[in-house]
């Protein structure tokens, strides 16, 4: 059973189309990235998935509840880590969680359990207010995960943060997922969909144009040939040369090269997902 | 409907309130008037000062209460985005509006109690006053709620809130005596908290009994039902 089920889901704000008749599945355990510029409508879906939301049409499932009929026993099952860092600024990190968690029935210990598990519990009595960028963020992960969800989404979990926050919240959701929750990831940044997620999807003005692997993607879409830097004949100068990887002349000129000591670098030419995003979509991610 | 969430969500914000600067002084401001007026004022007046400045104190600190307490905490709610964190817990909106309105009515009634204390304590007919206080903060209350459910910012809330709690103070006024001429008093007698502060002028005086108040109870309860329908309405339209 998949975790998470979309059928020709459709979404209209006053006659603009947000979201228009995307179908997809994401199984247990995966991470899965949902990828798109901004406006793409990923974040309507997230809300839809969530419950927060109503489709104008199709259907979604999530943990086996429908989003639109059983909104009240699907949150039960997820954690939803927003795209701003909403918290109580004048309670502390422990406050916050501890009011969450209430609303879920979790008992207080629940409350030290996550805040080890992000690594704020030495800063769990200090206001939400005075926490960096990057606590914060941790403490909405911890926050998310409060109830031990099934289903974890995450909308753009590291917009905003410097390099270290990043990696670190990166990292949560390696871990995340090693454990065996389903994230829904959604992000602009590819090169965080390609370290992080099993399977991506494209979203453009609402319309999904690819989903696969990053790997599968990045070869399908790439050019097949490879740059190869060789080492200067008597001018001293390397040369670079681009061999195709499926011409029989070209590999054999590759493994004459090799054998003569005379390859200094070898690049493929494979694709990004920017750039399979962009062959695809027609623009860019920004 | 979930009593456990309701009481979570009440419990953390009357604790939550207190630390929003703009809610504390809203709050204190009935009380330190009410002293203050009442430390300048002769004993043992009956319809003198002390009892004018009883009446409208319990009408105001209601209407502090209900009418910006409430509202600001559910703007506030929307404004930072909690509203989206709790939306997605087990809590629904219906729980949210009920617990921020038990904060809005344990904020009323606490200040009820505190300035009869302060005061002149319990004269008259205590059951007529409380009805009065108990009926004009849930009527209060209501129109928090519709306020938080219309608007979207604490600017607006802080802008609206002052001109609804001007017309909804000053008929409270014409209901002590003198009486204002017929066309003024019709007109005032239709807004609610003439009829609180009424019903609760009526249950401070010695003659006080629940047949000389029961049209003010009534019109209250009545306004109270119609500011609630408004608020369910106001609540489908923004939920979803």
């Amino acid at each position: 059973m998949s975790m998470i089920e979309t059928c020709e889901l459709r979404r209209s704000f006053n006659g603009r189309v947000a979201v228009d008749g995307i179908s997809f599945a994401v199984e247990r355990g995966e991470v899965f990235g949902f990828l798109g510029p901004n406006g793409a409508g990923k974040t309507t879906t997230i809300r839809i998935l969530t419950g927060q939301l109503l489709p104008s049409s199709g259907s979604a499932r999530v943990a086996a509840f429908d989003c639109a009929r059983e909104a009240q026993m699907l949150k039960s099952c997820i954690g939803v880590v927003f795209e701003q860092q909403n918290l109580y600024e004048r309670m502390t990190g422990r406050e916050n969680l501890a009011f969450f968690a209430s609303l879920f029935g979790m008992p207080p210990r629940r409350v030290d359990e996550v805040l080890a598990q992000v690594d704020l519990l030495d800063r769990a009595k200090d206001k939400a207010k005075v926490y960096s960028n990057g606590m914060r963020q941790r403490l909405v992960i911890a926050r998310a995960l409060l109830n031990h969800p099934q289903v974890l989404f995450l909308d753009e979990p590291t917009r905003g943060l410097d390099p270290v926050a990043a990696l670190e919240i990166r990292q949560m959701v390696t871990d995340l997922g090693r454990s065996g929750t389903t994230v829904f990831l959604t992000t602009h940044y590819m090169e965080e969909a390609d370290q992080l997620c099993q399977r991506v999807a494209f979203l453009n003005e609402g319309h999904l144009v690819a989903l696969d692997t990053p790997r599968s993607l990045k070869i399908a879409h790439g050019q097949r040939q490879a740059t190869v830097l060789l080492k200067g004949g008597e001018s001293g100068e390397a040369t670079e040369v681009t061999l195709s990887l499926d011409e029989p002349a070209d590999a054999r000129r590759l493994s004459d090269a090799m054998a003569q000591g005379q390859v200094l670098t070898v690049h493929s030419e494979e694709a990004t997902l920017e750039d399979v995003f962009i062959k695809l979509a027609g623009r860019g991610l920004t | 409907m979930h009593t456990r969430i309701i009481l979570a969500i009440a419990k953390k914000d009357i604790v939550d309130a207190i630390k929003n600067a703009y809610i504390l002084f809203a709050l204190i401001l009935p009380v330190s008037l009410s002293l203050g007026l009442s430390l300048m004022s002769p004993t043992g007046d009956q319809e003198g000062l002390p009892t004018i400045v009883m009446v409208m104190s319990l009408v105001m600190a209601p209407c502090m209460a209900g009418v910006f307490v409430v509202p600001t905490m559910l703007v506030e709610e929307k404004e930072k985005r909690t509203l989206q964190a709790i939306l997605v817990s087990p809590a629904s909106y219906l729980d949210l509006v009920i617990g921020k309105a038990l904060v809005g009515m344990f904020y009323s009634l606490l200040l009820g109690l505190l300035l009869l204390l302060l005061n002149k304590g319990f004269t008259g007919n205590a059951v007529v006053t409380i009805l009065g206080v108990v009926l004009g903060s849930l009527f209060l209350v209501q129109v928090g709620l519709l306020m938080g459910a219309v608007f979207s910012t604490t600017t607006q809330v802080n802008t609206w809130s002052s001109i609804i709690m001007l017309a909804l103070l000053i008929p409270a006024i014409f209901a002590m005596p003198p009486q204002p001429p017929a066309p003024v008093s019709t007109i005032t007698r239709l807004i609610p908290t003439n009829r609180m502060a009424d019903a609760i002028r009526i249950g401070l005086s010695n003659t006080a009994s629940l047949s000389n108040v029961s049209l003010d109870l009534l019109v209250l309860a009545a306004a109270t039902v119609v500011v609630s329908a408004a608020v369910v309405w106001a609540l489908h339209r923004e939920r979803r």
